[in-house]
């Protein structure tokens, strides 16, 4: 019952704040009313109870790992449940916090990728402020990953960092030599010769991303934008599919139903690990990302703040990091790695990630409406 | 029986219709009605919704070439599904009709086993078999027909077998409802009437068993043109319908109001396709002849 207050008064906050509508707070009064009768709840959602929290990632080998290495043994200690769900892009997802009710309140904890996906959240007003001092093992994260966060926050954190990874170039060694694979470069996904076995996330940030590479412009900073249009409608025509998750990724992939892709690093790695004949290319200035937990603004702080501390223990952290193949975000040079962390693509000795790009959270997140719109349209051939 | 009584009657055959009733105001028509108000508002830069009226969304779509496009293409698409299963499923009803016993039990698992099976697994199974690693592949590579690898995937061909896939079954199945329907005594008078058996299925089973070919024809063509899950999964970009558009405006581009008239365009095209079958069954007087 104290939930269910707790979720009432979150939306009678959020109405006299003026961010949720007369008619919606006694839209979502009823509603509430009505599941407290069915349910015994609002919406009966068993994340909403404190001994449970819904954590949602990427799905595949992402959502195995952690729930191998770090669910089930979290649940066996604390006896809290980790209610898992999956997303297939971020702006999808985003659009599913948006979409509940009230917004971002069916959600805690998130899975996110790069920097500017938690400047939109923040800006959406679905932040929290994370007590750090609840999360003892936040010491070992690397510097260089909670900074950009606190520059976004006011020195506060939100989410913890968890992994990095790339979305770099993956091709079928079989059918690409390396030496040429290294040649073509980010120009290997707009090859001729490769037509109809070409492969790309169907994601505009990515393939504007590669397609300034591929004009020779800075990703960060792009000037020509009709050189970038013009690169994408001409690759349009020699790829064979879209993929739009890291399971349709690794299907295209295994079946050599193409050779060559924009690839997460992690995704890649977990394909040669089962033997199949994948290189991975990361050309000068590959899309470098952080990956970082997520806390959404209504969640049982004490409950997260638990969970955060255990993912982020060395021992869970590298054997969720070896089973999805994405480094982990604690330093190195405060946490021994074993050389099977340290062989996986993105991972940085120094801890420092210098020489590393990622996307400028403000520069991409203003462009989203425009260039999303238009992306749509040249993927399917206007 | 007085006015009253039957009144009372009436009401009490109406009691059961009352719980479905109730289930399609509640899930259909409210959340259509839903849509229409939301296609009717102005979508702000970061997906907020502006609630004034406008008819915008509907001006946008239809002054929007690329869209006109996507609506045509998805038009063809159903066309050319319903080309498809038309014919072939008519072979397959009729067989079942003819078929007695153990075989019409074969026949009958054959149709109905497939959709036993979720429709995402079934439609990765056509990517399994229709994969250049797949079985057809290598067979093909193994007789020597191919020289190398062959990818059958991404292509409208295999949009439009996966569907075919998806709707034979339920047009089979409507097919051989009205094909249960007719009067064996009339084929019988047929062949008494001296009618070869190529006479009597055009002149006697084809008519009587129209009105089954046009509404299965039909739920082939809706179920075509609004289709989702086969143009992502079985297809590119470049397939994508207007369902697929909806999904992208109000999933990935954030844009409820637009994604919302997409949808309302795709129920009001539906909408005139089964006013057109009704004008069409009712000139031909289908119904009657049964």
């Amino acid at each position: 019952m104290k939930d269910i207050e707790k979720q009432i008064s979150k939306a009678q906050h959020k109405y006299l704040n003026g961010e949720m509508s007369r008619r919606d707070f006694i839209k979502y009064l009823s509603i509430a009313g009505a599941s407290i009768g069915l349910m015994g709840g609002p919406f009966g959602a068993s994340a909403m109870a404190g001994k449970s929290i819904r954590f949602d990632s990427w799905g595949g080998s992402t959502s195995e790992a952690f729930r191998e290495f770090a669910f089930k043994p979290f649940e066996k200690d604390t006896g809290i449940e980790v209610i898992e769900g999956q997303f297939g892009d971020m702006d999808t997802y985003l659009t599913q916090i948006k979409a509940s009710y009230p917004p971002g309140g069916e959600f805690n904890l998130a899975h996110l990728s790069a920097v500017f996906d938690y400047a939109r959240y923040v800006g959406l007003g679905y932040d929290s402020v994370i007590d750090e001092s609840k999360i003892p093992n936040l010491k070992n994260v690397m510097t260089a990953m909670t900074k950009p966060l606190r520059a976004i926050t006011d020195g506060k954190l939100s989410a913890v960092p968890f992994d990095l990874g790339q979305t770099g170039l993956a091709y079928n060694s079989d059918k690409i030599s390396k030496a040429e694979a290294e040649e073509l470069g980010a120009g290997i996904l707009f090859e001729d010769s490769l037509a109809d076995k070409i492969g790309t996330w169907g994601e505009w940030r990515t393939n504007i991303w590669y397609a300034a590479l591929y004009t020779g412009q800075n990703p960060n900073d792009i000037q020509d934008l009709d050189a970038i249009w013009k690169a994408l409608r001409k690759q349009q025509k020699l790829v064979k599919k879209y993929w739009s998750s890291g399971a349709e990724l690794m299907s295209l992939l295994a079946n050599e139903e193409i050779y060559v892709t924009t690839a997460w690093s992690g995704r890649v790695a977990n394909l040669q690990a089962q033997g199949h004949p994948i290189g991975y290319l990361s050309p000068p200035d590959t899309y470098s990302w952080m990956e970082y937990i997520f806390v959404l603004k209504g969640t049982d702080m004490d409950v997260a703040c638990k969970l955060l501390n255990a993912l982020l223990e060395p021992e869970c952290a590298i054997a969720v990091a070896e089973a999805q193949k994405y480094p982990p975000s604690l330093d190195p040079t405060k946490v021994k790695m074993p050389e099977t962390v340290q062989k996986l693509p993105a991972f940085d000795p120094t801890g420092k990630l210098e020489g590393y790009l990622f996307a400028n959270p403000e520069y991409w997140n203003s462009k989203q409406i425009e260039w999303a719109e238009k992306w749509d349209r040249i993927m399917s051939g206007a | 029986m007085t006015a009253r009584t039957r009144k009372k009657s009436s009401l009490k055959y109406l009691l059961p219709a009352i719980p479905l009733c109730v289930f399609t105001l509640c899930f259909f028509l409210f959340p259509i009605l839903l849509m229409v108000k939301y296609s009717l508002h102005h979508s702000l830069p970061y997906g907020e919704i502006e609630r004034i009226f406008t008819l915008e969304n509907y001006i946008n779509f239809f002054t929007d070439i690329y869209y006109i496009k996507v609506l045509i293409k998805s038009f063809l698409l159903g066309l050319a599904v319903s080309v498809v299963t038309i014919p072939l499923g008519y072979i397959v009803a009729y067989a079942l009709w003819q078929s007695r016993g153990l075989k019409r039990k074969i026949l009958y698992i054959c149709i109905l086993f497939p959709l036993f099976t979720n429709l995402v697994v079934r439609l990765y199974g056509w990517r399994i078999i229709l994969s250049p690693a797949g079985p057809i592949s290598n067979f093909l590579q193994k007789t020597g027909l191919a020289e190398e690898s062959v990818n059958m995937l991404f292509t409208w061909p295999t949009i439009v077998l996966g569907l075919f896939s998806e709707c034979a079954p339920y047009y089979i199945l409507i097919l051989f409802s009205v094909l249960t329907l007719i009067n064996p005594r009339y084929i019988d008078a047929a062949f008494d009437l001296g009618a070869t058996r190529l006479e009597a299925f055009f002149k006697v089973i084809w008519p009587l068993s129209l009105s089954g070919v046009i509404s299965g024809g039909l739920i082939v063509y809706i179920w075509a043109f609004g289709a989702f899950a086969t143009p992502t999964i079985l297809g590119n970009a470049k397939h994508w319908t207007l369902a697929v558009h909806a999904e992208r405006q109000i999933l990935s581009l954030r844009d409820w109001p637009y994604g919302s008239a997409f949808g309302i365009i795709i129920l009001l095209f539906t909408l005139l396709i089964v006013f057109l079958q009704t004008k069409l069954l009712k000139r031909k007087q289908i119904y009657r002849e049964i």
